[in-house]
Formats: C-alpha cells, sequence, structure tokens
C-alpha cells in the first residue's frame, strides 16, 4: 500500500487527441452511411417504423449498456449476459404474484448475484472472463431448463405498465435512456467510474498503484448484471412470458453495438452515450434490412462484418 | 529435449481416473456393450478432437481462437452446398474455407498486432453471418447417403472412418511436434515472444500457421460431422467451444502459452468424452450432462486461474510484480 487510488487518478495522463483516427473515421463513414441508407428508405420515418426502431432498440440497448460495463474494465465482453437477461424475465415472471415492484427488485438481485459471481472469479483470481462467462452461459441455460422447463407465463397482468406509452414514447425506451444517463453520470463523477477506467486500461499499473482490482471488476459485473436483469424484465413483460430463447444472442448485438459505438475492445476507453449510439446503428442496421426488404440472414453477417471492421481499424489506429 | 511424453503424465492421470470410473460405472449398471460405448465414446472425440486440437495449439502459442465454433459449422454448410458425386471435393471445400477463415484471422493478428480473442470474436460473428447467407438460415441436408452410412459404420468394433480420422490428425500432429523444430518454435512463440523473435523464431509465421491449422481442423470436423449426420445447420456458434476449450485445459494446454502438446490435448479430450459416456452409461439426461460439462469448464477456468495457488501470499506477489517482466496472466 504505497499510494491511495485518488493519486493514481490523479497521476493517469490525459489522453490527447491529434488527429481522427482510422478507427473513428471508418466508424463515422459507417454511421453516416446508415443514416443516409435509412433516410432514403421509403416508409423508415414512419410513426410505426420509428416505434418499432425504439422498441428494438430498448431491449437489447439495456443489455448493450451492461456490456460496456464489462468492455470498459478490460474483459472484453461476457457470452452469459443474454441467458442473464433470460433467467431475470423469469424470476421476473415466476415471482410477479408477489407484486410488480418485488418482482422487479428480485429479478434484479438475481442479474446481480448471477454477475457478481463470475466477476468475483475473474477479479480475484483472474481467471479468463471469455471462459467463464461461457461456462455461466451454458450453466444457465442447463439449469433453467431442468428447474423450469421451457417458458414462465405470466401470472397475472401487473406487467403491463412497463408495455404503456408516455407522451407516445414507449416506457422501454425511457428505461433505456433513463439507464444510459444513469451509467454514464456513474462513470463520470464517481469513484468507482474512475476506477474502473484506470483498471479497463491497464489492470497492473492499476493494482500496484493500489487499487483492488477484484473488488472493482466484481462491481462491473454486478453492474452489468442489474442492467441485464433490467433488460429481461423489459423482455418479459414485451412478450407477457419467458423463455430462454427470446434473448438468445443478445450479447453479439450488445458487443457490436458497444464496439461500433467506439468503445475499445482492449478497455480504459469509451462511454455509454457512445454505446447508445451504437445500439441505434444496430437497430437502423435492423429496421432498413427488413424495409428494403434483404433477408434476416444479411442483418446477420453485416453484424459481424461491423465488429470485424471496428476491430481491424482499432488495431490500425492504435499502431499509428 | 524434452522427453515426448514428459509433460503430458498429467493429463493422462486424470484420464486414467476417468476412465477407471467409467469402467466402474459401467460394471455397476451391468448388461451394457463395452463396444457400443467406445465406439460412441470415440464418435464424440471425433467431433470435439480436432477443434480441441486446432484450438488448444493457438493457446500453446499464447493466442485464442474463439471462431472455431462458427467455421466447423460453416465449413459443413461449404461440403454440403458444393456436394457432388465426389465426397472428396466437396470435403475439401469445406476444409479449403476453414484454411481461409484461419488465414485472414491469422495475419489480421499477426500483421497489425491485434488481439486474437478480439478478431477471433469478430471472425465468429462474421462467419456465422456467411453460414447464415450461404444457407439462407435454413437447415441443409447432405444427399449422398452412401457416404453418411460409410462414415458410420463401425470398423474393428469400435472405430468408424470420423474417429479414425481425428486420431490421424492427432497422432500427425504429436510426430511433428515432438520430431521437428515446428513444436519448439511453437512453444518458444508462446513463452516469450520477444525472446522468440531474437532468438530467430518467424513468430507471426507461426502464427498465421496456426491459425489456418486451428481453421482447417475445425473444418475437418464440421465436414465430418456433417457427413455422419448428413445434415448442416447455419446455427450452433459456440456450443463446441465449452467442450473443446475444457479439453485442451485439462490436456495440460495453459491459458498464459508455452505449454501443452497434442498427447496432452488428445488425453483431454479423451477425459470429457468418457466422462459423457459415463453420464450416459447412468442414464441422465441430456440436460444434466449440459450442466456437469458446463461445471467442468467452471472448474477448469478457476482451476486455471493464475491468482488461484498465489491467493494466500498476496503480499509477496504484490513485490514481485512490480519488477516482474512476466506473469502467468493471460492478457
Amino acid at each position: 500500500m504505497t499510494s491511495t487510488p485518488d493519486a493514481a487518478i490523479a497521476a493517469s495522463p490525459a489522453t490527447p487527441r491529434q488527429r481522427l483516427a482510422p478507427a473513428d473515421l471508418a466508424r463515422f463513414s459507417l454511421v453516416l452511411a446508415i443514416v443516409v441508407l435509412a433516410l432514403s428508405t421509403p416508409g423508415f420515418l414512419s410513426r410505426p417504423s420509428l416505434i418499432a426502431l425504439i422498441n428494438a432498440m430498448s431491449l437489447v440497448g439495456c443489455v448493450a449498456l451492461a456490456m460496456t460495463f464489462i468492455t470498459l474494465g478490460g474483459n472484453i465482453m461476457s457470452f452469459s449476459l443474454g441467458a442473464t437477461t433470460s433467467v431475470a424475465g423469469i424470476v421476473f415472471m415466476a415471482t410477479l404474484g408477489l407484486g410488480l415492484l418485488p418482482a422487479i427488485v428480485v429479478a434484479i438481485v438475481a442479474g446481480v448475484v448471477i454477475s457478481a459471481a463470475q466477476g468475483a472469479v475473474i477479479g480475484w483470481l483472474r481467471a479468463n472472463p471469455i471462459i467463464v462467462s461461457m461456462a455461466a452461459y451454458a450453466l444457465l441455460i442447463g439449469a433453467t431448463q431442468m428447474i423450469v422447463g421451457p417458458k414462465v407465463d405470466a401470472p397475472n397482468l401487473a406487467y403491463e405498465v412497463l408495455k404503456q406509452r408516455l407522451f407516445g414514447v414507449p416506457a422501454s425506451f425511457l428505461v433505456l435512456a433513463a439507464m444510459a444517463v444513469l451509467g454514464q453520470l456513474v462513470l463520470t463523477f464517481t469513484r468507482f467510474g474512475h476506477e474502473l477506467m484506470l483498471v479497463g486500461s491497464n489492470a497492473r499499473a492499476a493494482e500496484a498503484a493500489g487499487l483492488d482490482v477484484g473488488r472493482v471488476t466484481t462491481a462491473a459485473y454486478m453492474v452489468a448484471g442489474a442492467f441485464s436483469a433490467v433488460a429481461g424484465i423489459l423482455v418479459a413483460s414485451r412478450f407477457g412470458s419467458a423463455d430462454m430463447q427470446t434473448a438468445r444472442g443478445f450479447e453479439f448485438t450488445a458487443i457490436a453495438a458497444v464496439l461500433v459505438g467506439g468503445t475499445a475492445i482492449g478497455g480504459g476507453k469509451g462511454s455509454l452515450w457512445q454505446t447508445f449510439i451504437g445500439v441505434a446503428v444496430m437497430a437502423t442496421i435492423n429496421a432498413v434490412t427488413l424495409l428494403r426488404g434483404f433477408s434476416i440472414e444479411i442483418q446477420q453477417l453485416v453484424v459481424g462484418l461491423a465488429v470485424l471492421g471496428v476491430i481491424v481499424f482499432q488495431g490500425i489506429g492504435r499502431r499509428t | 529435449m524434452r522427453s515426448a511424453l514428459q509433460d503430458d503424465t498429467g493429463p493422462i492421470g486424470i484420464f486414467l481416473v476417468v476412465a477407471v470410473a467409467l469402467v466402474a460405472a459401467l460394471i455397476v449398471r451391468g448388461n451394457l456393450s463395452f463396444d457400443l460405448i467406445l465406439f460412441s465414446l470415440l464418435q464424440y472425440f471425433a467431433t470435439i478432437g480436432p477443434v480441441a486440437l486446432g484450438l488448444g495449439l493457438t493457446m500453446i502459442a499464447r493466442e485464442f481462437d474463439l471462431s472455431v465454433g462458427s467455421t466447423m459449422g460453416f465449413a459443413g454448410c461449404v461440403a454440403v452446398l458444393t456436394s457432388g458425386d465426389n465426397a472428396l471435393i466437396s470435403a475439401s471445400c469445406g476444409i479449403g474455407a476453414g484454411l481461409v477463415v484461419g488465414l485472414f484471422q491469422g495475419l489480421a493478428i499477426a500483421g497489425l498486432g491485434l488481439s486474437s480473442i478480439a478478431v477471433s470474436l469478430g471472425g465468429l460473428m462474421t462467419v456465422a453471418g456467411l453460414s447464415y447467407v450461404v444457407t439462407h438460415n435454413e437447415t441443409i441436408s447432405f444427399a449422398n447417403q452412401a457416404v453418411t452410412i460409410q462414415m458410420n459404420a463401425p470398423l474393428l468394433a469400435i472405430f468408424s472412418v470420423r474417429s479414425l480420422l481425428a486420431i490421424a490428425c492427432f497422432v500427425i500432429a504429436a510426430v511433428v511436434f515432438v520430431r521437428t523444430r515446428i513444436g519448439a518454435n511453437l512453444i518458444a512463440t508462446g513463452s516469450d515472444r520477444t525472446a522468440a523473435t531474437t532468438s530467430g523464431v518467424k513468430t507471426g509465421r507461426v502464427v498465421v500457421c496456426v491459425f489456418m491449422l486451428s481453421g482447417a481442423l475445425a473444418a475437418l470436423s464440421g465436414v465430418l460431422l456433417t457427413f455422419g449426420l448428413s445434415v448442416a445447420s447455419p446455427a450452433g456458434l459456440t456450443d463446441i467451444l465449452v467442450p473443446a476449450i475444457s479439453a485442451a485445459i485439462i490436456g495440460g494446454v495453459s491459458l498464459s502459452g508455452g505449454r501443452g502438446s497434442p498427447v496432452g490435448i488428445a488425453f483431454g479430450t479423451l477425459t470429457l468424452c468418457a466422462l459423457s459416456a459415463g453420464l450416459n452409461a447412468l442414464g441422465l439426461s441430456p440436460v444434466v450432462q449440459q450442466i456437469v460439462m458446463a461445471g467442468v469448464l467452471f472448474a477448469v477456468a478457476i482451476a486455471a486461474a493464475p491468482r488461484l495457488y498465489r491467493f494466500h501470499h498476496w503480499q509477496a506477489l504484490r513485490v514481485r510484480n512490480g519488477n516482474l517482466q512476466k506473469t502467468d496472466e493471460w492478457i
């Protein structure tokens, strides 16, 4: 214990940006291309289309916000966030008989516990985050299938409040926006936010400076679990039932949104509002492919290529 | 120079323990055919063995190929789509697709100095997208029934074409690994890349080659599985990764690179197959088996965690870390 965390934060050098990195350039052109494509697509600006876009954004968006905390902390991605989302949705539906608020609390606690266990192993023992989250994914799928079965239906209609619209905007989108703002405030203004950025940019240096990497990593995973659980509650409310299928693969769309938003894959650089833009881009790609009559397969390929492109361009940018 | 089996005593020991448990389970259950159980064990070995071998070799080089899951599926789809009268041609197309996927990823990793997890994550998603596009998001079936029958026909009671090919991959890899410089170069690349480069190992070339090999082996497994099942499906991104990673790590491959061998990976895979066969013989449902496999991977992840054994002398570690060149942490 030679120095305090605050000293470490003060000593961390600011990163000045002299010129536009190739990754930023590539990202801006991607966003621009998608905006132009979207605006030139007939029917894109119609009200039902925009509502569908916003709905699509809010579900996977919460998972993308969750993923941002994991990526920022230097742990690349979690393969288990989609499964965590599903489990939280199932817990929500199973406990809805107790009332809306208790069910929400229990579901979020479930998400936090599932995620915290992984974060503790990753943070304190330095276990590989990819392998731990993959094992957790398989474990969650198997355990849920054994304990719950294929699907849980809502016992009452208390969840319908989450399907309402406020001034024409779906409540789920308001939840997403509120979480993005809240999360970004935590990142920018709290000690945890600063410590997470330090751990993400260089865990060893952060530890040498006296930060408890295990604690910061566990906290990041807990936040990610809570955000995924909120996504699970929204998904379950949307469909009036919960299963392990609906949120399957959310983690891939989420990491795509995080990377397209500009958060560094290696951690330590990025923000939640960037992820928010990334989510909007992903949802727009989704909407445009649908409206233009492209098959759903093309979308999968575009998402994959976007991730690959951003990773390669980020690497080129880092070298020059 | 190391002796051929020196590093592999651990994996072989673990395998023997699990194998004895399997035999005990079979005897307790009674009236089960050993031939049949060994046959299905080796069929499972044929599915995950080549994938684990390719993934394990990238891990020895201190890299990690996440894309094997979708490469496997993609190669199967390509093999079906190019199938005609000659199954060898379509198999070559499938394996060629795997080689190309590996080549591009290897070039991006070695040429641009990128993290292999990041690149192969992009590769995983892109190749999965490609599979969806080429198959139009449908399960496609392989028409050549003669090949399917040939693939699954038992040879010498417990083997099949599939499992013999998988075993051949391991034998070739083991011989090359021990008898040529390739094994030493791979270990050197994974242990300390700067030192390896300084002493003349072309580490970039090693990384590209190991990713091509990983792609080709995953593709081989995918093609053989498709031929055996007579269908190919674009789905299945990461399902194969759970057993493949477990097999490699049980087989003595270190996540921090520089340790492991094909023989070890073979026994790691056999351990998993024996475990699976044992669970089958006990009549446990597939769901329980999935949970056990996931539990194994979780345990393996914790057992392979660099800090597990040093957790109690935390302070000493901290002092050492201050001027340590290389730790066994994986990033």
